[in-house]
């Protein structure tokens, strides 16, 4: 799978867990692991461990995301040397908190 | 002419397929006939392959069986000439036969038959061959169907692409750019993979050029840079820097983009008097300056989000300055050009394009140097994204002989002189977020027809104001610009003491008196700084700057001697006077040297 979740002890936090290229290959599988929660429910973990690559449509996925979580935080985490050079260029560390 | 019996068709259900049934027997013509109708077929027959073949035009049959010996025209000769004459249409087929030697059997096939079935007729088996023959009819006839549609629909995309292209070529215009020091790569389709290329030049000559690249692909990429490039002609012909013009477009972004969609884009502005260069970046790779002098290179990384993510709320005004000298080379780019592919997978990078940039000996086939490593890199692997590049040569001899260009080539439109007066006062928070020259020419140009004054009016204004607020409201000191370390820093801290403004103040006062043959105009700046000595501005009265630069270029004074007829500094300095008058019948209101 492209795209797995798992939830926090809590409940509170879910994880997005990417594998391989993060592209528009990964949107349907991206929405669902968010869409089943009630939009402003949850704060949202991705990790980007095992994304080897990410494009603007990636980005554009994140956001929505973002307008999801609403009051709730969106971190991006454990991303690789490229995938952080997107996120540096793009300043997105201005809107997710990058760990 | 066809006889009756031949053409005879046997109405059940109109749309139940429609079999052919060719034979000289009558018998077996009579058998076939009635399995067929039995299995609610339409059968349409014929005695000899001449009239199968008149048959086919005519009653346009689904399927046909077809014997093989008969009188006029055999079964192999009749079938060639249905299947010759079929073009796109698929009929089916099957020969009935009573001869079994494998030579007839396979000649069955050579002229074009589908399947053959021997006498005795077996009816379970002829009736699931004629099913099968008709199923595969069926896909054959949907697949053509749906190439004639890709084929329809593909004609449908270029046309509209056609309309398309020649409305966004006449919106992205770039006219300003065809320069001789600069040089561009943008592909003519490069608008439906988002990229964009814009560039304009401002009533006072500073050229202002707006690269970028929307997420996406196709129309929906695209389609947003057709109210970018309104947004930054219009508000570059009015005289707005590049800060308000980006910010204006973050706005519109934001408010027609579906979450998800944003503009990665770089906003520059170059001075066509100091050759200085504002910089403001969001989302785009680093942009590069080669030094003239040393070769070196240094980078300008994107400090904000790309545009239209948020609304003002999350655009920030923050910008880098930097110094151009004479031959230093700007390069602006999208990520066509450092995420260009070669066959491995491996990407073209920042590093390549230094090493493309620096490497060379004669600085003028750089650009050409970079393209064709950039094509040899990628050697043929197919292009994922347009590459769009962009260098620009600081060349202050040319920028202000294209400013000069500007100033005559400005239309002449109806002057009228009329007598009024504006007052404005800034507060500091309206000096914060607001930079009244734009609206202040423009104001000035629409009420007085002053349009082939413009340019001096704006820079008589801008050099007025940013005197106000940069030395009086915020105290800098112009000698910083002097190195060009101190030129970065003195932007810096004139960002970091503008946000932070919490006092002070600028008043702008205009006043027009109609003249014999014209106008005047006066304009009246002052601030709440504490004012400079006036006295260095009398050691002045030469015009000649160069002589004095060390003393006053810095506050443009003697740019605003050149423009203006008479300038006063009023003790301590802090109320500036500047008087400008002009003549109905001349573009060059002002007669002094040195323009």
């Amino acid at each position: 799978m492209p795209v797995t979740t798992t939830l926090s002890a809590d409940q509170k936090e879910k994880i997005i867990s990417i594998n391989g290229r993060f592209d528009f290959t990964a949107h349907q599988d991206f929405i669902k692991a968010y869409k089943s929660d009630e939009k402003g429910e949850k704060a949202y973990v991705v990790d980007l461990r095992n994304a080897d690559y990410m494009d603007s449509s990636a980005m554009g996925m994140l956001l929505q995301l973002r307008e999801y979580a609403a009051q709730h935080r969106v971190a991006l985490k454990n991303a690789n040397e490229t995938v952080m050079e997107v996120l540096r260029i793009a300043n997105f560390g201005k809107l997710f908190q990058v760990q | 002419m066809q006889t009756a019996e031949n053409i005879i068709q046997y109405p059940l259900d109109k749309t139940s397929p429609k079999v052919l049934v060719v034979d000289d027997s009558k018998t077996n013509r009579q058998i076939l006939k009635t399995i067929l109708k039995d299995h609610g077929y339409r059968v349409a027959t014929a005695r000899n392959g001449h009239e199968a073949v008149e048959a086919v035009a005519v009653a346009h049959p689904d399927i046909v069986l077809m014997d093989i010996n008969m009188p006029l025209m055999n079964g192999y000769e009749a079938v060639r000439r249905i299947k010759q004459g079929a073009g796109q249409a698929v009929i089916p087929v099957m020969f009935v036969t009573s001869l079994t030697d494998d030579a007839s059997l396979a000649t069955c096939l050579d002229s074009g038959g589908d399947d053959f079935i021997t006498f005795p007729i077996n009816e379970t088996i002829l009736m699931a061959r004629i099913h099968a023959l008709l199923r595969n009819r069926e896909r054959a006839r949907r697949l053509i169907e749906q190439e004639k549609q890709l084929s329809r629909y593909e004609d449908m995309v270029a046309r509209e692409q056609e309309v398309a292209t020649s409305i966004f070529r006449a919106v992205m215009k770039r006219d300003e750019l065809d320069a001789e020091n600069i040089r561009y790569s943008i592909s003519p389709m490069a608008v439906f993979n988002g990229d964009l290329l814009l560039g304009a030049r401002t009533p006072n000559g500073d050229l202002q050029i707006l690269l970028g690249d929307f997420t996406g692909h196709g129309l929906g990429a695209s389609i947003g840079s057709l109210p970018t490039s309104e947004i930054f002609h219009a508000m570059a012909a009015k005289g707005f820097g590049i800060v308000d013009i980006m910010a204006e477009i973050n706005r519109r972004l934001h408010s027609l983009m579906p979450t998800g969609m944003f503009l990665v884009a770089a906003g520059i502005e170059i001075s066509a008097r100091t050759g200085s260069a504002m910089v403001w970046a969001g989302g785009v790779p680093d942009i590069l300056i080669r030094r003239f002098g040393s070769g070196s290179i240094e980078h300008i990384a994107a400090r904000h989000l790309p545009l239209g993510i948020g609304g003002d709320e999350l655009f920030e005004r923050s910008f880098d300055m930097l110094a151009l000298e004479p031959g230093d080379r700007l390069y602006m780019l999208t990520d066509g050009v450092t995420e260009a592919e070669n066959a491995s997978g491996e990407m073209f990078g920042i590093g390549r394009l230094k090493q493309s940039i620096g490497e060379h000996a004669d600085p003028d086939g750089i650009f050409d140097r970079v393209m064709t490593n950039l094509e040899t890199f990628r050697a043929g692997h197919a292009q994922n994204d347009d590459v769009t590049l962009l260098e620009y040569v600081c060349n202050p001899g040319l920028e202000h002989r294209i400013s000069q260009r500007l100033r005559i080539g400005a239309g002449s439109r109806r002057q009228v002189s009329t007598e009024w007066h504006i007052d404005m006062h800034l507060n500091a928070e309206a000096l914060r977020d607001f930079d009244p020259r734009p609206v202040v020419t423009q104001l000035v140009m629409d009420v007085q027809g002053l349009y082939n004054h413009r340019e001096r009016l704006f820079t008589i204004l801008a050099e007025l104001f940013s005197n106000a607020l940069d030395h009086g409201v915020l105290g800098l000191d112009s000698a910083m610009k002097r190195s060009s370390e101190g030129f970065s820093e003195y932007y810096r801290l004139r960002a970091e003491r503008l946000a932070g403004l919490a006092d002070g103040w600028v008043d702008i006062s205009l006043n027009h008196q109609p003249s014999m043959d014209g106008g005047q105009l006066n304009i009246q700046i002052s601030d709440s700084g504490a004012g400079f000595d006036p006295k260095i501005l009398e050691q002045a009265t030469d015009r000649v700057c160069h002589d004095n630069a060390e003393l006053f270029c810095g506050r443009g004074f003697s740019l605003l001697r050149q423009l203006c007829d008479n300038i006063i500094v009023h003790p301590p300095g802090n109320l500036t006077e500047a008087a400008y008058a002009w003549r109905h019948d001349n573009e060059h209101a002002n007669p002094h040297p040195g323009e």
